[in-house]
């Protein structure tokens, strides 16, 4: 298992030196120049080709690559940012702990919320605990986390007065964008939860336990609910990464310092210190938890467990 | 849990009551688009110790014979429409769900017919048996329950040390064992095997066969043997039912049903369409025709429109029973016959 | 099922945990007793230098509350102040400035001598977005330490907005921070406020300085917080979390007018111009926008009154000058009648089609006369713009497309002149002198309409201009070489009016500034864009 694990984690490898060089190839076709926004329309040609060319803006992009990459791996550093001349990391880590906050608590909170209301519409099929949640999914997955975000503002800030509008710094900064961010793929959580309840109900094993009298309230926590939740868990991961990037939308709504408005705002800026710091981190943060979904996928069903384990 | 209740039912086996007796059973799965009349109007008798063999086609209602006397019809589509279950005396759709659940695994237990998704797999085969023992003997040890585990085990034929397996390790026949095991555990009183060997193959079904065979004698299990294989029939079972549409249109003992000289349609056709190794025919010689739709059964008698014998009053009239001693017929055929008892 | 549960709660704590342990930004509303000033960055600060960024939104902090120059400029009522500067006298040619200094200290303690100022401008001058300030600065040295003398290599009139553009840094500090100044918080300004706390993402907050030159700040210490969405903004306001809201997105107006009250909110008009430009070298529908009569009836087709009630929701005005009169001294007025200008006229409009060739068939099937071109987003006042003019030139039998992209794509094909008619603003002009961005064919950056036929767009065809541009660059250089308010002011009249005539400019409309505070503080002068904390008090 841990030779499995060991070898995850060593895929990071090519994973990191892959996005560099895509970061880097994909900047060097767009338009665009870090000069051209910072010393704004009016400057002379020759002026920002120098401000270009002291940045390092200018050289050939594999070289700026292969220069980044050294520096990565030397030096520890990534760099300084071609708009703020501050240290990159220094910048982007706050801000990365920051929207890893964010994005775990959306990620937990759609976890919460859907996967319990999934269990329980699959168990009432038919029911009206089956119906309205039902359809509140329905329009919950469309709504788009910007819109639910505004409502939240209105209701909580502005009508309630309870929570504070922007910014962090306690854990009330964090509730409302957290939630914003998490009803659309709590609304997914619960469609495939209910479904892959359904579908585990109805598999043989389920009527052998109920032959042997188990009762009906231990068949679905402990027979059924095991089996569905494997599904579940591969989605809840994968969410995670979408939530990362839709964090942006939330980050940009409440003022959250995060790490994907940052990389959205330094786009036109052409930062690319910064762009590739923070989309290398956020490459991390995603294999990484998708390799832990993996272990927990292994935890829970003996037969992936014996496959990393090349048991029989 | 209940033991006053279940002592109740743990009647000593007196003469004249049956282990289990079903009387007029009618069950259906209904859904909105259609009703499917699964069984239609059922009697059968099982005494303690003995095996009857429930005989038909797939899709006869054998299935829902056996899951209706566990009441494990889905509960979202199938329904008991009327009759009487009784176990030992005592009806069992009237019971309390809470007792049917001591019921279930204590004193009748199943065993299905497919092994490869029968067991759970994400829990070892210690955990799924010992959970049987545990439900039904709340006051046993940790280690009273393992030892039971290990002696089921070797009951059944398996190394007690694989108990710690999943299911995914082991091979078909085995998990079947293993069912097997599960179900014997809380020594029931009825065993009910829906089919349990089709799904092997044909020395495992052998070999499977012999140790249920065997355990039933050692155990003294009484046992509801649900095929659509007549050699099975032959070689375990007492009584036999055969089952066609819901029906049952004969009954009778084992003697009755392969050496008789009385036998319905249907039984006839099953008999010649098994495959003679001995003879030398080119073709087999299948019942033409197909089961009625259950949806949409005929009027008069279920099995007209594939008989060989049928008459005007098979099609419009629902034959009576016919019995003579221990054999049981529900043919138009027998209807002189009738008359004279 | 026990252990998947038991991982499942240590991750929970561990999010419990991480969120609990969140970063202390700069605290909103009082910390302890002290009442703090909330205020808001659209963006955050990207540099602690001044010279560093030519955003509105940086310019705010660096240059009016942190920097100052040898000028202050007076916005609301136009015109410099002298603020760094004690005196300054001129030299007879006009080439040399002596400044005595007054006696101020920098925020670290430091006296303000001229060999701080000489170092400034001597950084300003290597700064190439401050050229157009700086090129004609010849030398400066202290003569003393409270006496600085430049010389130029010609009289520039507009040397007043140099003198408030440069700000003063201390040149030990400065240079003591080498390449790390900028970005970290420091004391190396004169002005009211200083930079206690600073963080790119999450925003700045400033403490008054004590020693300040014109007498500490009544407020002691701003807080300001990057919220970058509008929306977000206007709740904050409205919820009392900040202070002083500048640059209102108009179509929240009525709404945070409610909010603040009545005394506590103001609409200016803006220091800003939209205007439409037309390439008159455009190859589109062959070559139609270089038709004369074809440019004034587009300039005819459009109505300006409904421009500014779609655009700007109403709060917007008309304008026909560059630079509002108002705000820069000399900016030809129009109520004097002495350029041509461009109302809406559908009959005008047709007759001059008529005369331009086209036959009324013509008009109704609709003439092409290529695409609308502007930036930023759709539903901005710019993009608005767009569509009511389309509209507009549909109504008089004139077909246009529309087209709105990002600035970073669009302005650069606008300075090359790859368009057919353009939506462009500009805002920020004190001294009319800088409409020599958009005349003068030597200068970088917004030369849009292409007057002298010299640009990229035309080499290796002989298309040549048919206007008077030498005139037009005469008149800039005339116009910057002398210094009475007077002559400057016909010289640019005859300078706006040769543009006009062109039919390649027309004025669209003036943007409204919204302003509006919380009734926490009391705000003296209103100044549309710079404003003053220094000026700002708590309301008691």
């Amino acid at each position: 298992m841990y030779k499995y694990i060991l070898k995850r984690i060593l895929f990071l490898i090519p994973t990191i030196l892959g996005v560099t060089l895509i970061i880097y190839a994909v900047m060097n076709i767009t338009p665009g120049d870090p000069a051209a926004q910072i010393l704004g329309p009016g400057t002379p040609e020759a002026d920002r080709i120098a401000y270009n060319e002291k940045l390092g803006y200018n050289d050939p992009f594999l070289q700026k690559y292969v220069r980044y990459v050294k520096n990565m791996v030397v030096n520890q550093d990534f760099g300084i940012s071609y708009v703020t001349k501050q240290d990159v990391f220094a910048e982007i880590w706050p801000r990365y702990v920051i929207t890893l906050e964010l994005s775990f608590l959306g990620v937990f909170l759609a976890a919460l919320i859907g996967i319990p209301l999934g269990i329980k519409s699959a168990v009432n099929q038919y029911t009206l605990w089956d119906t309205i949640p039902s359809l509140l999914a329905f329009f919950m997955a469309a709504f788009p986390a910007f819109v639910l975000g505004l409502i939240l503002l209105y209701i909580f800030c502005l009508w309630l007065n309870i929570l504070p509008s922007s910014g962090v710094g306690t854990f009330a900064h964090f509730i409302m964008p957290a939630l914003a961010i998490s009803i659309p793929p709590a609304a997914q959580n619960f469609r495939f939860t209910k479904s892959s309840m359904l579908e585990s109900i109805r598999q043989d094993y389920v009527r052998t336990a109920r032959a042997k009298g188990v009762p009906e309230k231990e068949v679905i926590w402990k027979h059924v609910l095991k089996n569905a939740l494997l599904p579940v868990v591969t989605q809840v991961g994968l969410s995670l990464g979408s939530l990362i990037c839709g964090a942006v939308v939330a980050e940009k709504l409440f003022s959250v310092p995060g790490i994907g408005s940052l990389i959205v705002e330094r786009i036109t800026y052409k930062d690319e210190p910064i762009i590739i710091a923070g989309t290398i981190l956020i490459s991390i943060c995603f294999t990484l938890v998708m390799l832990l979904v993996d272990i927990i996928y292994a935890f829970i069903d003996p037969r992936i467990r014996a496959k990393y384990t090349n048991k029989r | 849990m209940k033991t006053e209740e279940l002592k109740s039912l743990n009647l000593q086996d007196t003469p004249g009551v049956p282990l289990l007796e079903i009387k007029n059973l009618r069950a259906i799965y209904k859904t909105d688009l259609e009703t499917v009349e699964a069984v239609n109007g059922i009697s059968l008798q099982i005494n303690k110790g003995k095996t009857f063999g429930l005989v038909g086609e797939t899709g006869a209602g054998k299935t829902t014979t056996a899951l209706s006397i566990l009441r494990l019809l889905p509960s979202t589509t199938g329904r008991i429409l009327e009759g009487e279950i009784l176990f030992n005396g005592t009806n069992l759709l009237e019971l309390d769900e809470g007792v049917m659940r001591a019921v279930r695994g204590g004193l009748i237990s199943m065993v299905f017919q497919d092994p490869m998704s029968a067991l759970n797999p994400v829990y070892t085969v210690d955990e799924q048996i010992g959970e049987a023992i545990r439900l039904h003997n709340p006051d046993y040890t940790k280690e009273q329950v393992e030892d039971r585990v290990d002696e089921m085990l070797q009951l059944v034929g398996i190394l007690p040390s694989r108990k710690h397996d999943y299911p995914h390790q082991f091979s078909g026949g085995m998990k079947q064992r293993v069912v097997i095991a599960m179900a014997l555990c809380c020594e029931p009183h009825l065993l009910i095997a829906d089919e349990p060997t089709t799904a092997l193959d044909v020395t495992i079904q052998a070999q499977v066969l012999a140790m249920i065979r065997e355990l039933r004698d050692r155990l003294g299990t009484a046992m509801l043997m649900i095929t659509h294989d007549l050699g099975i029939v032959a070689q375990t079972c007492d009584d036999v039912g055969v089952m066609y549409a819901g029906e049952i249109v004969e009954a009778g003992t084992a003697e009755d049903i392969f050496l008789g000289k009385e036998h319905h349609p249907y039984t006839v056709g099953l008999f010649d369409s098994i495959p003679n190794l001995t003879s030398r025919a080119t073709r087999l010689k299948p019942i033409p025709g197909l089961m009625p739709d259950p949806t949409n059964l005929p009027k008069g008698c279920v099995f007209a429109e594939r008989c060989s014998h049928c008459m005007e009053i098979c099609k419009t009239e629902h034959p009576k029973i016919y019995v003579n001693g221990t054999h049981k017929l529900c043919c138009h055929l027998f209807d002189d016959k009738l008359k004279q008892n | 099922m026990k252990k998947f549960l038991a991982l499942l709660l240590s991750c929970l704590m561990l999010v419990s945990v991480m969120t609990a342990c969140g970063e202390k930004a700069p605290a909103d509303g009082d910390e302890g007793t002290e009442k703090v000033l909330n205020m808001r960055l659209a963006k955050g600060l990207l540099a602690t230098d001044w010279a560093a960024t030519t955003n509105t939104s940086d310019m705010q902090i660096t240059w009016v509350q942190v920097f100052e120059g040898l000028y202050g400029m007076d916005e609301a009522n136009g015109g410099y102040y002298e603020l760094l500067a004690d005196d300054i006298k001129v030299s007879d040619d006009g080439k040399e400035y002596t400044i005595t200094l007054i006696d101020a200290k920098f925020q670290n303690g430091d006296p303000l001598k001229a060999s701080d100022v000489v170092f400034s401008y001597g950084v300003a001058k290597e700064n190439p977005r401050f050229n157009y300030v700086t090129s004609f600065i010849n030398n400066i040295e202290a003569k003393d330490d409270k006496t600085v003398v430049m010389t130029l290599d010609y009289p520039y009139s507009a040397i007043a907005h140099t003198f408030w553009s440069i700000k003063i840094y201390n040149e030990k500090e400065y240079t003591a921070a080498g390449d790390k100044f900028g970005t970290v918080p420091h004391k190396a300004g004169t002005g009211p406020y200083y930079i206690d706390q600073y963080d790119v993402s999450t925003g700045v907050t400033l403490k008054a300085f004590e020693d300040y030159h014109g007498g500490k700040a009544a407020i002691d210490t701003v807080n300001y917080k990057v919220i970058t969405e509008n929306s977000a903004a206007v709740i904050a306001f409205e919820n009392g979390e900040l202070d002083y809201f500048t640059d209102v997105p108009l179509s929240d107006w009525e709404n945070i007018a409610k909010a603040a009250g009545e005394d506590d909110c103001d609409l200016a008009k803006g220091n800003n111009i939209r205007f439409m430009s037309i390439n008159y070298l455009s190859d589109t529908n062959n070559g139609i926008l270089g038709n004369e009569k074809v440019r004034e009836a587009i300039f005819h087709a459009v109505d300006k009154d409904a421009v500014v009630k779609v655009a700007t929701a109403g709060y917007g005005q008309v304008a026909y000058e560059y630079m509002p009169s108002d705000y820069v001294a000399t900016s030809p007025k129009v109520s004097e009648g002495k350029f041509t200008t461009y109302d809406f006229d559908a009959e005008k409009v047709k007759s001059l089609l008529k005369e331009a060739g086209f036959t009324d068939a013509d008009i109704a099937a609709g003439i092409n006369v290529g695409t609308i071109l502007t930036y930023g987003e759709q539903t901005a006042d710019k993009g608005k713009a767009q569509i009511v003019i389309q509209d507009n030139l549909k109504a008089c039998g004139l077909i246009a497309n529309v087209e709105c992209a990002e600035a970073a794509n669009v302005t650069p094909r606008m300075y090359a002149q790859n368009y057919d008619i353009a939506i462009f603003a500009d805002s920020g002009n004190y001294d009319y002198n800088n409409i020599r961005q958009q005349v003068h064919s030597e200068s970088t950056g917004m030369y849009i309409v292409d007057f002298a036929a010299k640009g990229a767009s035309v080499e290796g065809t002989n298309k040549t201009s048919p206007f008077n541009w030498q005139r037009l660059e005469e008149l800039v250089d005339l116009g910057v070489a002398t210094a009475d308010t007077a002559a400057r002011y016909d010289i640019y009249t005859e300078l706006w009016s040769i543009v006009m005539d062109t039919k390649t400019i027309l004025p669209l409309y003036h943007q409204a500034t919204g302003i509006a505070w919380s009734d926490r503080i009391n705000v003296e002068t209103i100044n549309p864009t710079y404003y003053h904390l220094v000026d700002f008090s708590w309301a008691e």
